[in-house]
């Protein structure tokens, strides 16, 4: 009884351990230098495409929408462009690029990192006199810290791209009135609120899917295990950490 | 040397040692046998401090490597070589690349040095051809014996073998057991192996320690194994012998 | 298509800072690649203008608006806006809320002033439409601008009269040339000084005129606009109104030292005839100037001295 309310304290403080000593070792750049940069092409610049593809679709569809809604009231159509271009930037680029990255990345590193627990690979680092953690988890975590910022404002631009696009395309206002409506209520904090939240999310799914596949038991099925772990709970504390930082930031 | 002292270990609820204490002597090849389950990779992961004990110490080269800083550990380590049970070796890389690996992160060599070590290395295991190749294009024996080059390659002062010859056929296993000779005699390494193959034991094992219910039943030189009258031992012993039965000690029982 | 792992991922980074700087920019309208300044305007009440909202030039986004503040203890608000750097607004411009914030269309306009005006500085303060309208800002002014001329016109012959009437009476010559001299120099300086105001005065009020006239015209704007400049040209008038009155205070001193002194200056002081009129001053300028030419040697002693000056 006291284990299982114990458990997710030791979840937790087996958590922040773990990431303490992966920062506490982030000088020792040459250990994780060529894995950084392999990780920031996996989790980075190979998820650009599915990151536009989304984002792209978004912007669209969140454009169709509101020009919907708004069909018949007494408001100007730049008013299209003041709601899809906020919205885009302040959450949707954000938490679109998160989820997906929640699934390809984090379920990638649970995955990897999982398999290399259970074929005692970790152990070999190990045994070799190498920080297997801040050989394996530094990297990626910083990869994401990183490359989810970029990849946020990727997803601003195709998305608000996207808007634009069908906006134009399917006649609901032109390309100026988007740019005016979306420039009518700019606030220059947006994108930076933005780029907060993608360095947040980044961090917390990089970071649960290395705790999850770092700490993984048994042979496959304690693989198979941990990767839907990482990818639900990350989804999950991406949600919580979108409300926690819309409250205190905005 | 090493020196294990009164070590106990449990997991949970699962008492897998219990006062457990060896000394394994510099330059022999000590044999930890014992059935499946019975804690042989768990004795030997704490050798190296990749598990850590309840109760008791490891001393390796007088240094107890259960209390010690990590980075002293991780020092410590570099003395040794680990053969382990699945070979181990990164799926990411290639042969090659697996046994570069640790020469590229302690060793000073440069890359011309560092290539010619790893085609000795393989060489040495009687692998020079795989070296492009990933592990998943290997089969399990030549996985073994690229993860072995790998561990030799820094020219380590102990090796542990963790069933090396497990899963093997009888032709891989016999050239597996050469080469644990080789090296024994050759580079004048301590050796512990741990294995459940008698045949292997009997091949190359000075000394042998037999971990039954939870602690070390039996510890004494390799010929000694048949002078005894230890019902358990004898029928760990017999079994293996009786599935092996070509080997020549089996052929002639004292 | 065989790049390293390094150039990909510098490139993805370099690209994703460039697409962060031009977007920002964009969005806050401002020019992508040139930068912008700072201008000020105080308004009595906003419409409900806020930061972001865009500022336009004759109908065309020129900057945006930085703050919108409101200052408790002025009862105004301050709103400081962002101007391209290309884009010059001339002096005399009205800043002004336009636009329905209901429909959240709020916009801060900006009305030209004459092109001829030089450009206002960045952080300057540009002018926004007053409180009362045209008619009661003439009705107000109105009378206050003819005492303030009739007090001007009455000190400057009560001046001359004193220094006509010593002359007259031969008091004590070099003190009366040095203060002569004194008017001379505030006169001339005066009048060189204010010679472009006045000008532009004249223009202004010929403006005025011009925008009556076509106040009744059917052009909807004009009204607008021609309170607007005749607002200007009465914010003109005040200035030039200031600077005759500072010329006044000039004359006011020197009357005042001629109290202070002692003999014949003394007397200047209490003088009834001094009140005389405009006309009457330059009778008795032409006067002296006329006994200066018949009895120069009455003066000769005294001209090195007026020369050293
Ligand atoms: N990390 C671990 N966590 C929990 N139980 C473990 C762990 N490692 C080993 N065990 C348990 O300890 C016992 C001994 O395992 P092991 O030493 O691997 O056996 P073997 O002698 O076959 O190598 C087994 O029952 C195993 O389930
Ligand atoms: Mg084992």
């Amino acid at each position: 009884m006291t284990d299982r309310l114990l458990a997710p304290l030791h979840a937790i403080g087996t958590y922040f351990i773990l990431m303490g000593r992966a920062f506490a070792s982030v000088r020792e750049v040459r250990t994780y230098w060529s894995n950084f940069i392999t990780q920031m092409v996996r989790i980075g610049v190979e998820s650009i495409p599915i990151v536009a593809l989304a984002a792209a679709f978004t912007g669209a569809v969140l454009t169709v929408q509101t020009a919907y809604q708004l069909q018949t009231s007494f408001v100007p159509n730049t008013i299209i462009g003041s709601i899809v271009v906020p919205s885009m930037m302040l959450e949707l680029a954000a938490v679109i690029t998160a989820f997906i990255l929640a699934g390809r990345v984090g379920a990638r590193i649970a995955a990897e990192l999982g398999t290399m627990r259970v074929s005692e690979q970790i152990d070999a680092l190990e045994v070799m006199g190498l920080n297997s953690i801040s050989f394996l988890i530094l990297p990626r975590v910083l990869a994401g810290v990183v490359m989810f910022p970029a990849l946020y404002i990727f997803a601003c631009l195709i998305g608000i791209g996207g808007g634009l696009g069908i906006a134009e395309a399917a006649g609901l206002l032109s390309t100026t009135e988007f740019i005016e409506g979306a420039r009518q209520f700019y606030q220059p904090f947006d994108p930076y609120f933005g780029l907060i939240k993608s360095i947040t999310f980044g961090f917390i799914i990089t970071s649960i899917a290395c705790y999850k596949g770092y700490y993984t038991k048994g042979g496959a099925e304690g693989v198979g295990q941990s990767t839907t772990e990482a990818a639900v709970q990350s989804c999950v504390f991406v949600l919580l950490a979108d409300l926690a930082l819309a409250v205190l930031l905005l | 040397m090493i020196q294990i002292e009164h070590l106990h270990k449990s997991f949970g609820d699962l008492d897998v040692l219990e006062d457990v204490s060896l000394n394994i002597h510099e330059g022999e090849t000590l044999a930890i046998i014992g059935h499946s389950g019975s804690g042989k990779s768990v004795l030997m992961k704490h050798i190296v401090g990749l598990l850590s004990p309840d109760k008791g110490r490891v001393l390796v080269d007088d240094v107890d490597i259960c209390s010690v800083p990590y980075e002293r550990l991780r020092e410590v380590r570099k003395h040794f070589g680990v053969l382990f049970q699945g070979g181990a070796l990164f799926d990411s890389m290639t042969s090659e690349e697996n046994v570069a690996f640790p020469l590229e992160y302690f060793s000073s060599r440069s890359p011309a040095e560092i290539k010619a070590r790893v085609a000795e290395c393989l060489e040495l295991v009687r692998m020079p051809d795989v070296g492009p190749k990933k592990p998943a294009e290997l089969s399990g024996g030549m996985r073994k014996r690229v993860a072995l080059a790998r561990a030799i390659a820094l020219e380590p002062k102990y090796i542990l073998y963790d069933e090396p010859t497990s899963g093997l056929d009888p032709q891989t296993s016999n050239t597996i057991d050469e080469l644990i000779q080789q090296l024994a005699e050759e580079m004048n390494v301590t050796s512990v192996v741990v294995t459940h193959d008698m045949h292997s034991v009997f091949n190359i094992a000075d000394r042998a320690a037999f971990l039954y219910g939870k602690n070390l039943h039996w510890v004494g030189p390799i010929n000694a194994i048949h002078d005894r009258a230890d019902p358990v031992l004898d029928s760990f012993v017999t079994a293996s012998e009786y599935h092996v039965g070509t080997h020549p000690t089996a052929s002639s029982p004292s | 298509m065989n790049y390293s792992n390094e150039v990909k991922v510098g490139l993805s980074i370099v690209l994703a800072v460039v697409v962060l700087i031009v977007g920002v920019r964009y969005f806050q309208d401002l020019p992508i690649f040139s930068s912008s300044y700072l201008l000020t305007a105080n308004f009595e009440n906003v419409s409900g203008l806020s930061a972001g909202n865009p500022v336009r030039l004759s109908g065309v986004n020129v900057g945006t608006v930085e703050s919108v503040q409101l200052q408790q203890d002025e009862e105004t608000v301050r709103v400081r806006f962002r101007v391209n750097e290309n884009v010059l607004i001339p002096e005399g411009s009205m800043a002004e809320v336009r636009g329905f914030s209901a429909l959240g269309g709020v916009r801060l306009g900006i009305r030209p002033g004459p092109s001829s005006n030089p450009p206002l500085q960045p952080g300057s303060i540009i002018n926004t439409p007053s409180g009362p309208g045209l008619l009661d800002q003439l009705t107000q002014q109105g009378p206050e601008m003819t005492s303030k001329v009739d007090s001007v016109l009455d000190n400057t012959s009560r001046a001359t009269g004193a220094l006509a009437n010593q002359m007259e009476e031969g008091g004590d010559l070099q003190q009366t040339l040095a203060s002569l001299r004194n008017v001379a120099t505030t006169l001339e300086s005066v009048s060189g000084g204010e010679e472009e105001t006045l000008r532009s005065a004249i223009q202004n009020l010929e403006t005025i005129t011009a925008d009556l006239q076509s106040f009744t015209s059917e052009n909807s704007d004009s009204l607008g606009v021609t309170v607007q400049r005749v607002n200007r040209n009465l914010t003109r008038l005040e200035q030039n109104l200031a600077n005759l009155e500072r010329t006044t205070a000039a004359l006011g001193s020197f009357a005042e030292k001629i109290n202070e002194g002692e003999g014949t200056l003394g007397r200047l002081a209490n003088d009834p005839s001094l009140y005389n009129n405009l006309d009457s001053t330059s009778v008795q300028m032409n006067r002296l100037l006329r006994d200066l030419q018949e009895n120069p040697q009455r003066y000769l002693e005294d001209m090195t001295l007026v020369r050293m000056f």
